[in-house]
């Protein structure tokens, strides 16, 4: 099922919109809006649901926070401007996200299939914000008087997601923290589900060790650590194994935890040897079979080419980004395209001068 | 026998090694593992995955590296298993090349002018139509060198190559005729095989279980059966 995606005054981007398969990967410079695609996406169930501990908009906020200076204003392009708007469609199914200034505030609001919903209010100018529970309803009146109704208390804005969309995922490395101390909670469930020895296996295929299971126990002090452990029963701290191997195994618990309908990756090589780029395609290749749509950002051609090739039964498509003006361009390329830049001698990151 | 893809994975080769393992349901070796012995193709695609089905035929825990050298085209990728054989692990090496329009003969004058002027010392211990061994020596290392040369000793075709094999299969499992086929690609297996593309998972998935295998790639077996030998 594709989905369309139209961004307006969000982040990076002043308007654009794309359209996205099963296997998208979107290839670019610097700034030219990768991570504002996968952001926007990520908030688009509900950019005030709880996901890993804490609302999808403050850990955006945390990845942003140069020196500490996270506020939500940096929703809107050039920190100005009155509104932010992120629609989608999928299937039939509409899906609007509106952040909507009103004095130091900003209303978040959810407009799904013709129904809006108030999840609640960003404080402009710090990361604070305030959620609506319960969730409240609107329409205009024939009068044009905005109508309220609250909904039910089992409707509130932790837990809303849209029916649109479904849950999105969000992973980039910086956020690898956060994920560890969600992970911690929930532990129990990963142990009872045999989902801490199944990756340890699976991971051990992309490297030389080999580990048998994942294990949450005490480091020094006390204090706890994710283990890997080996399959003479010696356990090394994940944080020790190198970052491809965090970034995977985590990756892998995290999904196997939320079970999103779409899977967002920022920089998906970063850290990653060949080997393990391998064993990670064959995993995105898993994900793509139970129904999952991946999306994918990266700077390295190896990868890009790599994962569209080895899962071309999922029709990969390679989205070549480049903003001007805050304009989103793209250009959406086959394989077979790529391989023809390549030969004319342009290297495809830096086709976006030609082609857009 | 596990097959590790040893070329970057953004060339070809390693690509359409890994979408065909996941199509024919084949592990790949993806783990940073010692390999005991290496195969070095000339050409790239089908050979690779011919190399893929064959190995996974064999039983066995061993790896075999798989490798296209994108320098040395034929023979001259005996410069490539000098590499190899630095790294004092590998003992035994395979190479597989196609015999093209040549005739057999030349083919081994060829491979026996390439070792010498690569300054490998060999003494050929198995002389067998399209497949040698020989025993070598470089630089006080001692491996094996087996070389196996593709192509079907039918005048159909006008070149040889790994098609050659794949193009005799598809006759004798599928009942196929064959002359039309090569009429229409004027004699070229490569030809004939591309124009095959819509029925290749079906032949490889048949490659994979049929007993007429092991006779149409006699040599291709021979060579993986003792490239993880220690005779």
């Amino acid at each position: 099922m594709r989905l369309t995606l139209e961004l307006e005054n969000f982040r990076g981007v002043k308007r654009g919109s794309l359209s996205l398969g099963d296997l998208n990967i979107l290839l670019g410079g610097n700034n030219s809006g990768k991570t504002t695609i996968l952001e926007s996406l990520f908030l688009a169930p509900n950019p005030l649901r709880n996901i890993l501990n804490k609302p999808a908009i403050t850990l955006l906020n945390s990845l942003h926070s140069t020196l500490g200076s996270a506020a939500n204003i940096s929703i809107f392009h050039n920190y100005s401007g009155q509104g932010a708007r992120i629609a989608c469609a999928v299937n039939g199914s509409k899906l609007e996200i509106e952040f909507q200034r009103v004095g130091n505030l900003i209303e978040v609001r959810v407009i799904e299939n013709g129904v809006t919903y108030l999840v609640g209010e960003l404080s402009a100018f710090d990361d604070k914000y305030t959620l609506q529970n319960p969730l409240i309803t609107e329409r205009v009146s024939e009068g044009g008087l905005i109508v309220r109704k609250s909904l039910t208390e089992e409707m509130s804005a932790e837990n809303f997601v849209s029916k649109a969309i479904g849950n999105t995922l969000y992973f980039h490395p910086w956020l690898i923290k956060d994920i560890w101390e969600y992970l911690r909670d929930r532990w129990v469930d990963y142990r009872a589900q045999g989902s801490t020895s199944r990756i340890a296996k699976k991971i051990s295929e992309g490297i030389t060790s080999d580990y048998d299971d994942l294990l949450l126990e005490p480091f020094v002090r006390g204090q706890q650590t994710l283990y890997v452990r080996s399959r003479d029963g010696r356990g090394v701290r994940l944080g020790d194994e190198g970052s491809g191997v965090q970034v995977l195994a985590t990756l892998m618990l995290l999904y196997e935890s939320i079970k999103p309908k779409t899977m967002l990756i920022d920089d998906v090589e970063s850290h990653m040897n060949p080997s393990l780029l391998m064993q990670t395609t064959q995993w995105f290749g898993e994900i793509l079979g139970s129904g999952t749509r991946l999306v994918i950002s990266t700077h390295s051609l190896e990868a890009a080419k790599f994962i569209a090739g080895t899962l071309e039964e999922y029709k990969p498509e390679i989205i070549l980004l480049a903003l001007r003006d805050g304009i989103l361009n793209t250009k959406l390329l086959t394989l077979e395209e790529l391989r023809e830049v390549e030969k004319a001698g342009i290297d495809p990151r830096m086709a976006e001068g030609v082609l857009l | 026998m596990n097959l590790r893809c040893l070329n970057q994975p953004r060339e070809s080769i390693a690509i359409s090694l890994s979408k065909w393992a996941r199509k024919l349901k084949i592990p790949l070796t993806t783990k940073q593992t010692p390999i005991d012995a290496a195969i070095i193709i000339g050409d790239g695609t089908p050979d690779n995955i011919v190399w893929l089905i064959l190995t996974h035929r064999l039983n066995g825990k061993c790896t075999v590296g798989l490798m296209k050298p994108s320098e040395f085209p034929r023979f001259a990728s005996v410069e490539a298993i000098k590499t190899l054989i630095k790294g004092e692990r590998v003992e035994n090496v395979l190479l597989s090349v196609d015999q093209e329009a040549s005739t057999l003969q030349q083919i081994w004058e060829e491979a026996e002018k390439s070792l010498r002027n690569a300054a490998i010392e060999f003494k050929a211990s198995r002389v067998e139509g399209r497949f040698r061994v020989f025993d070598c020596i470089y630089t006080n290392h001692r491996f094996k060198t087996l070389i196996v040369v593709n192509g079907v000793d039918n005048p159909i075709y006008k070149k040889h190559t790994i098609e050659d094999h794949l193009l005799e299969f598809y006759k004798e499992t599928l009942g196929e005729d064959l002359n039309t086929l090569l009429n229409e690609s004027e004699e070229d297996p490569k030809e004939a095989w591309r124009r095959l593309k819509d029925k290749e998972e079906q032949i490889y998935q048949q490659l994979l279980t049929s007993d007429k295998t092991e006779r149409i790639f006699t040599h291709h077996i021979a060579a993986l059966r003792l490239l993880i030998t220690q005779e």
